[in-house]
């Protein structure tokens, strides 16, 4: 037997990057998985070494950043490829995600259940690192959500001092938060590879949802070089945006230190989670707004559940369903947009009715 | 409300009465079949069902000619869509072409289980 198949470890490798049995269909849409593992990657390495040079101390975390920028070697290019990938992260996990509704690889529970419980973890580890720099938007956005937890009953307020550290944001917090935002990244490289590991227990799921058991090639070269390729056009595509746009998706605001006796304007999270912040905000009952931005998210776990009932799953059967998933890409993307408009009329009574829409289109 | 109970109970009175067979879901994807996409690939509905425990047993107790037919539709439409290509539009399956071959096993199979679990139950003896 050749070396690749018979060493202990070697073999591991083998069976999920060399002679695994893949669909001979799979499309683009199926690189979004490899290059989530990319991006993961990327995130791990510059967390890391921002980690070496950055200060966890509320004193002190903003005036760190800015010596990151000037004073080590490259930092600045650090700190826009660790910002800027964490937009390319949820990029492709939305598309990761879409990709699974809309062919129906939801009928794989133990993948797609581990799956959301990485989206679940990643948005908790993007919040975490967001409120690092310690600018006036990590400050208020750790004061918004931390406070979420207040609308729990006879519990929250406790609660909330619990994970405050003390009577308010401060330094535990941010402390806390770094501490947590370094480990959060290698429980989800844990999940990743039980991710994986269920997959491979089943085999990929292919445009056409049928059984592709008739049809498989090995995942090397056909795959590996398809990976390869999209791994070089992704490269180009984001050192593009990290070197050009680098700014873009940063927030004014948290260029200004923080300052718990100044409220910004228009506080707002990152893009990717704008849906969620609608969602929250178009419930006029503060605890409902809580249950309905947890209940966005945990909605995917609905899909395994019913999954199983389900003699055909995906979209190629169905018209009708293509129509409902492209609608809630479209109230997806209108939940973004009012995520960042002002909480005033005429965007709340719109965010509420985009609300029911997402919610009645995912059920 | 009082408005939209009496549309949903005049149309459960269409479908009783059998003026409108199915559910207004079914009948949508009846009239939208045209559009499917697998019909383009020359695939058959039941070809789409997904392979659990149930079905898997059914395609067991498929005859030999008709299991060899859906394994050639699925090697061809695995091609065809790995090449981004269909079928030429006189290949493509019709509704009269779309024959449930499957489905009389799975029922088969699904109510042999059922039958089993009573048994079990204590629910036939």
């Amino acid at each position: 037997m050749t070396f690749r198949k018979s060493h202990p470890l070697i073999k591991i490798v083998n069976s999920t990057l060399v002679d695994l049995p893949s669909p001979a269909n799979l499309s683009v849409n199926w690189n979004y998985g490899s290059l989530l593992g990319l991006v993961l990657v990327i995130q791990l390495v510059s967390g890391i070494v921002l980690a070496t040079r950055f200060s966890g101390h509320s004193d002190i975390s903003f005036d760190s950043v800015i010596s990151i920028y000037q004073d080590s070697n490259y930092g600045w290019l650090l700190r826009l490829v660790h910002s800027t990938g964490a937009s390319f992260f949820f990029l492709f996990i939305y598309l990761h995600i879409g990709r699974g509704l809309y062919y129906g690889s939801y009928i794989y529970p133990e993948v797609w259940n581990i799956g959301v419980l990485i989206y679940l973890i990643l948005m908790g580890t993007a919040f975490l690192g967001y409120v690092l720099p310690w600018g006036q938007m990590s400050y208020w956005a750790a004061t918004v959500i931390t406070n979420l937890l207040s609308a729990i009953p006879w519990l929250g307020s406790i609660l909330v001092e619990w994970v405050w550290g003390g009577f308010a944001v401060g330094n535990p917090t941010l402390t806390r938060f770094f501490a947590l935002h370094y480990l959060l990244p290698f429980v989800v490289t844990a999940l990743v590879i039980l991710h994986i590991f269920y997959l491979h227990l089943y085999g990929s799921s292919n445009p056409l949802g049928v059984s592709s058991n008739t049809n498989k090639v090995s995942f090397h070269y056909y795959y590996s070089v398809k990976d390869l390729y999209v791994y070089f056009v992704f490269f180009f595509i984001f050192m593009f945006f990290t070197l050009k746009y680098g700014y873009s998706f940063m927030d004014a605001e948290n260029f200004i230190p923080a300052n718990p006796l100044v409220t910004p304007t228009h506080i707002q999270p990152e893009w990717y989670f704008l849906f969620a912040y609608a969602i929250l905000r178009s419930i006029p009952n503060k605890l409902g707004g809580v249950l309905g931005l947890v209940l966005a998210v945990m909605v995917l776990f609905l899909f395994s559940i019913s999954s199983t009932q389900l003699l055909f799953s995906g979209t190629i059967y169905s018209p009708l369903a293509r129509l409902t998933f492209w609608s809630l890409v479209s109230v997806f993307f209108l939940l973004t947009w009012l995520g960042s408009c002002p909480a005033e009329s005429p965007y709340t009574e719109v965010a509420l009715a985009s609300t029911i829409a997402y919610f009645s289109l995912m059920v | 409300m009082a408005h939209l109970k009496a549309t949903l109970a005049f149309g459960r009175k269409l479908v009783e009465t059998g003026v409108v067979k199915g559910s207004a879901s079914q009948g949508l994807n009846k009239a939208l079949f045209p559009l499917s996409k697998y019909l383009k690939y020359g695939l058959l509905t039941d070809d789409l069902m997904k392979e659990n425990e149930i079905v898997r047993e059914a395609l067991r107790r498929l005859p030999g000619d008709v299991f060899h037919e859906r394994q050639f539709r699925l090697t061809r439409a695995i091609n065809l869509s790995s090449g981004k290509s269909v079928l030429p539009e006189s290949e493509w399956t019709t509704a009269e072409q779309d024959v449930s071959y499957l489905k009389p096993f799975v029922e088969q199979v699904v109510n042999e289980q059922k039958e089993r679990d009573d048994w079990n139950a204590g629910k036939l003896h």
